[in-house]
């Protein structure tokens, strides 16, 4: 295990794609690999980026790994894509735009499944970035689908987080809707040429007016990216996000906040080490038993309902708690 | 918990423009069969297409080449994978393959299996499924 730990910090990609294959895998081992990984990890930067399908995630994922490698930092980057649900499968193809950090060793993309059903994913991811953390890795940017509770927890994982919108696709809505708002740090607004940009602008900006108050005086940032095929604006925009980015970041160490995040991973983290430990050896049994089956299908004849039967897991599984004698 | 699903990489090399098959095969082995796709996209260097393999752990790489070389690509692309430590990754051909030069790639075992022209896709994902053993 002390070799794994040395080979992963000494940023060995054959032992860091392993132990990331069995996390997403969920093999029961990683536990102990991550445990030793642990007390090397807390130094880097990590950055959600979320939104839509086709907003451009990706494509923009790539040019901030190109503007920080400008700047010197090493990057890691987890793409997590969805299983499709019919046959348990996932085109992962996110780092297809990625393709020109290829051969770069400063930077470490990998794409990760959702894997669907019983949850788990971004216990999957938060270890994933301790993985790219303990490997030393400067930033860590993950990327998500920004639908779902699932990628909302994934984001829990993040120091800063971007949302990526685009005009015209009912976004203004949206994001309303999805309280996209309050876990965003910066908006950007991309395919910023396309009709309707200034409308998306304005009802964001008239969202975040609504805010009381804005923790460390930090009011997320609205940036328009335009034109991808515009190549020097396109990047000099991005340039520019990557440099809110750590503006944000500094912030957050400035203000003292870097505390809040924490609690916030921590919060995450500790909740899905619960689960892992408690919900899913039982779920696990009851499905490898055929009774979650069987329980379905009572439900289903509406022989019993899902309350009773959720209790009478907990009464076999729940140890009884000792009431105190009167 | 549950099974572990194959990770399969579809890659395309150098100046080989017909991509088409290779989206149409990554389709099926996700939809048909369950697998986890990488789709390279078009013109990979071999560099690329190890060091990506590497990075994503896969247990197979599916290199199609319609050029008509692929002695150029199959033996020096084993050769990436090994020194950067994929020796266990499976390496398959399909696509346009010469019948002399089929031999000589499974003959050499740079290539576990050449999916000859017009292989299904339900066959490709047999033969993954058998060797891998699941």
């Amino acid at each position: 295990m002390e070799d794994k730990t040395r080979k992963i910090r000494e940023g060995d990609i054959r032992a860091v794609s392993r132990l990331i294959r069995n996390l997403e895998d969920r093999i029961p081992t990683t536990d102990e690999a991550i445990r030793h990984l642990f007390p090397f990890t807390g130094k880097a930067h990590i950055i959600g980026i979320t939104g839509s399908p086709g907003a451009g995630k990706s494509t923009l994922t790539d040019e901030l790994i190109y503007a920080f490698r400008q700047m010197g930092k090493t990057v890691g980057v987890m793409a997590v894509d969805p299983t499709s649900p019919f046959s348990g499968g996932a085109i992962l193809g996110d780092r297809i735009r990625m393709q020109r950090h290829a051969e770069d060793p400063g930077v470490f993309v990998r794409s990760l499944a959702t894997r669907g059903a019983l949850g788990g994913l971004s216990k999957a991811v938060g270890e994933g970035i301790h993985v790219l953390d303990a490997m030393g890795k400067d930033i860590i940017i993950v990327e998500t689908v920004g639908t779902g509770q699932q990628e909302v927890e994934i984001i829990d994982h993040a120091h800063t987080v971007i949302v990526v919108l685009v005009p015209g696709m009912g976004d203004e809505i949206q994001a309303i809707k999805a309280g996209i708002l309050e876990i965003a740090d910066i908006f950007v607004i991309n395919k910023a040429d396309r009709e309707g940009a200034g409308k998306l602008f304005k009802e964001i900006r008239g969202s975040l007016d609504m805010a009381k108050n804005f923790p460390g005086g930090w009011r997320p940032p609205i940036l328009m990216v335009e034109s991808l095929f515009e190549t020097h604006s396109f990047s000099q925009s991005v340039a520019e996000l990557a440099q809110k980015t750590l503006d944000h970041h500094q912030l957050l160490i400035d203000k003292d906040l870097m505390g809040d995040r924490k609690r916030r991973k921590a919060t995450a983290e500790m909740n899905e080490a619960i689960r892992a430990a408690v919900l899913e050896p039982v779920l696990d049994e009851l499905v490898s038993s055929g009774r979650l089956d069987e329980m379905i299908q009572k439900l289903v004849d509406r022989a019993s309902d899902p309350y009773t039967m959720a209790a009478e897991v907990a009464k076999q599984y729940l140890a009884p708690k000792k009431t105190e004698e009167p | 918990m549950a099974q572990k699903p194959i990770k399969v990489m579809v890659a395309k090399a150098s100046l080989d423009q017909d991509g088409k098959e290779a989206r149409i095969l990554a389709r099926a082995l996700k939809d048909q069969g369950g697998m986890d796709v990488i789709y390279t996209g078009l013109y990979r260097s071999l560099e690329e297409i190890a060091e990506q393999s590497l990075q994503e752990d896969v247990n197979i790489v599916l290199l199609l080449i319609h050029t008509s070389a692929p002695m150029d690509i199959y033996p020096p692309l084993r050769r990436e994978l090994d020194q950067r430590g994929g020796e266990n990754i499976v390496l398959t051909a399909g696509g346009h393959i010469p019948r002399v030069n089929k031999e000589a790639l499974q003959k050499t075992g740079v290539v576990k299996k050449v999916f000859d022209y017009g292989t299904s896709a339900a066959g490709i994902i047999d033969w993954i499924h058998r060797e891998l053993k699941v």
